[in-house]
């Protein structure tokens, strides 16, 4: 029994933390489009230290509007030791109890603010492009990056492109039972699967060819180049990641020309 | 998650010639060009060549 008191107690102090990183992390993504992945042996040393400097932040601010905090009540029901006989068990669950409503409106307010504190960091980084300028703050998710043409305006990346991309053109090799298939198309969407990793990806004016059919250098650019390839039926092609072995990203611009006046339609 | 895919290529891939000829254009890996409505667009995949205009230009504005 006491051990579950003490267990669960620990459980809520240590949730803002968790709740401040898992906001600064995923920001207003979904669930399944995280922006950053961590392991949870990541989190946890980070989440305790995040709830440990919240705690000391809401404790001083309580303090100071002239809220009392029994602190001995909660050292004992963290360790789980209430004396000989256990006999301040009473005492320290009482001091818990007896201010019900302060205590729920002290978490819950602190729960808010670290959702909220985490949103607005994450969007402050996001807006000053601080994942791109410095390493710190780059978010844990290469794909996103990658499938987004961000990696090309990080400070420390061999292409450096300012402008933005136009799209984005992905070529991958996927084995059938027959033989092996390179598969061309522009990403329009990608998904992650619930551990945070590439699931898949939809490509459009896709096409494929047999990897086996590659091309002769003299065939480079040329039409007959080209020829090798069928266009894929369909509006959306569906990849998975599983079966993608090597992948291969072209970004590419469209850039509006002035059209001369005798080629207007 | 959205790729990105911006207003321009948007308005490419609504077209169907031009989704044809943007196909055509990646596939062989050249640039080229590409007219929708009025407007035509010059299709680049020179991602290191930009990379290098992009040194050059700052090259020069340094040196003055």
């Amino acid at each position: 029994m006491e051990f579950a008191v003490s267990a669960i107690f620990l459980l809520v102090l240590l949730l803002p933390g968790f709740i401040l990183q898992t906001a600064y992390t995923k920001g207003f993504w979904r669930w399944n489009s995280p922006t950053s992945n961590r392991s949870l042996s990541e989190q946890i040393p980070a989440g305790i230290v995040l709830a440990g400097v919240l705690h000391v932040l809401w404790c001083s601010l309580s303090i100071a509007l002239g809220y009392k905090i029994d602190f001995s009540a909660i050292f004992m029901v963290l360790t789980g030791t209430y004396g000989h006989d256990e006999s301040h068990f009473e005492t320290a669950v009482s001091a818990l109890t007896s201010n019900a409503g302060k205590s729920v409106f002290y978490f819950a307010s602190l729960y808010v603010f670290a959702a909220s504190l985490g949103y607005v960091l994450h969007l402050a980084v996001r807006g000053l492009r601080l994942d791109k300028t410095t390493r710190i703050f780059r978010f844990n998710n290469h794909w996103f990056y990658l499938l987004s043409g961000e990696i090309a305006q990080f400070a420390d990346s061999p292409i450096q492109i300012d402008d933005e991309i136009d799209g984005i053109w992905l070529t991958t090799v996927v084995h059938h039972s027959d033989a092996d298939y390179v598969y061309k198309g522009v990403v329009t969407d990608f998904f992650y699967d619930r551990e945070g990793n590439l699931d898949r990806v939809y490509l459009i004016v896709a096409a494929r060819r047999k990897l086996a059919d590659d091309r002769k250098g003299e065939e480079i650019g040329s039409p007959e180049s080209e020829s090798r390839y069928y266009p894929i039926e369909g509006d959306y092609l569906v990849l998975r990641y599983s079966e993608m072995s090597t992948i291969n990203i072209d970004y590419f611009f469209v850039v509006p020309e002035d059209l001369p006046e005798d080629e207007e339609q | 998650m959205k790729a990105k895919i911006s207003a321009r290529l948007e308005n490419i891939l609504r077209d169907e010639q031009a989704r044809e000829l943007l196909r055509r254009h990646l596939i062989g890996g050249r640039d080229g060009q590409i007219v929708v409505g009025n407007v035509r667009y010059r299709l680049s995949t020179r991602t290191l060549d930009r990379t290098a205009d992009k040194s050059e230009s700052k090259k020069v504005v340094s040196s003055r």
